[in-house]
């Protein structure tokens, strides 16, 4: 029987939620909390209420991770996926979320701004091989957000989607991502904003004036950090 | 620049491909492009002041965004959005039916859209002199519709249902613009 690492077999709960497919369907199920609550019974990781949303803060990290690309793409082992999200991205401490922010739930990463400057220095094959697997959640979680919230007239329903805060937790552990954001900014502009400043816990774009201004002040902040090679 | 000043415009254009992707009953509708797509402002700045320089929302996300002082901040309850064009001087009225002395606007709200078994605002779109209807639809660009349930439904980036019309006295030039509009489509039809 497959298990989490917490020893619970969650075979039957993931594969229903993979079958309704769709976010906003698996987020307003009435049963939708329950299932979650069941997978991480009688493991350390804390389930944190929060219903601004309609959603379990905590859950909606792994409902992200159900719905992305990757899983749909190998969705015949929807447990074995997971295992490795959870392992990669979440822990217990991660996942249990105090809820300080009255303003929305966002998962807590860590309050040591992460170092996006200095000098290059020469990457491991292991090192390479985790980044290119962080990049593939990255982009999965991206393509979800985008799907789902691209043409939201509300920037708060953008910030507050279970892909953007997945990816908040992915950049609070690998600060790879910030770079990721940064490229994803250039390529294609989009309300990065939020994500930057809370893994930077910088922001250059306090008094711009519009979404330009502020796509700018981030990549002129990124070329003075050094960042593009 | 002030508020309403117009920056964005186009004459009517063809509607772009991928935005009959995302709401299919525009195709049908015979919507035009009237803007370029841009994130400088949302369909309530477009809607309640024709601003075309701010994102207007209950929270200040953003140094940009906009909230009128008077209402609740952070507030982004479906009442708030109404309240918004209560205070515009906009009155609840029963029907999108086209009346020369009114200018009128149409909510748009999905169940459960921000909380969990209630109605969340999700667009406005407003009355043009013509009868027509100007959206302008989330980041993309402004479009001209001619009804208002070519934007409702559920499929891919449909906005759910219609749930409040408000109306405002349309001012004199409003009603002659109208009233011009009027005639032209009455004389338009007898030839």
């Amino acid at each position: 029987m497959k298990t989490l690492p917490g020893g619970l077999p969650v075979d039957e709960n993931l594969n229903r939620l993979c079958a309704m497919g769709e976010m906003d369907a698996v987020c307003q199920s009435a049963d939708y909390g329950e299932w979650i609550e069941a997978i991480f019974k009688d493991t350390d990781v804390k389930i944190e209420r929060h219903s601004r949303f309609g959603v379990l803060q905590t859950s909606a990290l792994v409902t992200a991770f159900l719905l992305s690309p990757q899983l749909k793409a190998d969705d015949d082992n929807p447990t074995e996926n997971f295992h490795v999200y959870y392992m990669l991205v979440t822990n217990a401490e991660k996942l249990n979320l105090p809820q300080s922010s009255a303003r929305f739930a966002v998962p807590q990463i860590d309050s040591k701004p992460i170092d996006v400057g200095g000098e290059p220095k020469t990457k491991s094959a292991d090192e390479i091989a985790d980044e290119a697997e962080v990049e593939t959640l990255f982009n999965g979680f991206v393509k979800t957000w985008k799907d789902d919230t691209a043409g939201s007239s509300l920037i708060m329903r953008r910030y507050a989607h279970p892909s953007y805060q997945a990816i908040l937790v992915l950049g609070g552990k690998e600060p790879h991502v910030v770079e990721l954001i940064l490229r994803e900014l250039q390529k294609s502009p989009d309300m990065w904003f939020e994500a930057l400043r809370r893994l930077t816990n910088e922001d250059p774009a306090k008094d711009a004036k519009n979404f330009e201004d502020t796509t700018k002040a981030w990549l002129k902040w990124w070329r003075d950090k050094q960042l593009i090679a | 620049m002030v508020a309403g000043q117009t920056v964005n415009r186009l004459k009517c254009c063809p509607l772009p491909a991928y935005l009959g992707e995302k709401f299919p009953k525009l195709l049908a509708d015979g919507a035009k492009k009237t803007s370029k797509a841009t994130r400088q402002y949302n369909c309530i700045a477009w809607s309640a002041e024709r601003d075309e320089l701010q994102w207007w929302e209950p929270e200040k996300l953003e140094s940009w965004f906009y909230w009128p002082p008077e209402l609740p901040p952070k507030d982004y309850s479906f009442e708030n959005f109404v309240r918004l064009f209560e205070n515009l001087g906009y009155k609840k009225c029963t029907d999108a039916q086209f009346e020369i002395l009114y200018k009128k606007v149409a909510i748009y709200a999905i169940y459960g859209y921000f909380e969990k078994d209630k109605w969340g605002f999700s667009h406005v779109c407003d009355q043009l002199n013509s009868g027509a209807w100007t959206s302008k639809l989330g980041p993309y660009e402004d479009i001209r519709h001619n009804s208002l349930e070519a934007l409702a439904g559920n499929v891919e980036e449909e906005y759910g249902e219609i749930r409040v019309i408000l109306k405002r006295p349309c001012g004199v030039f409003g009603v002659l613009a109208r009233t011009f509009f009027k005639f032209a489509a009455i004389f338009r039809k007898r030839t």
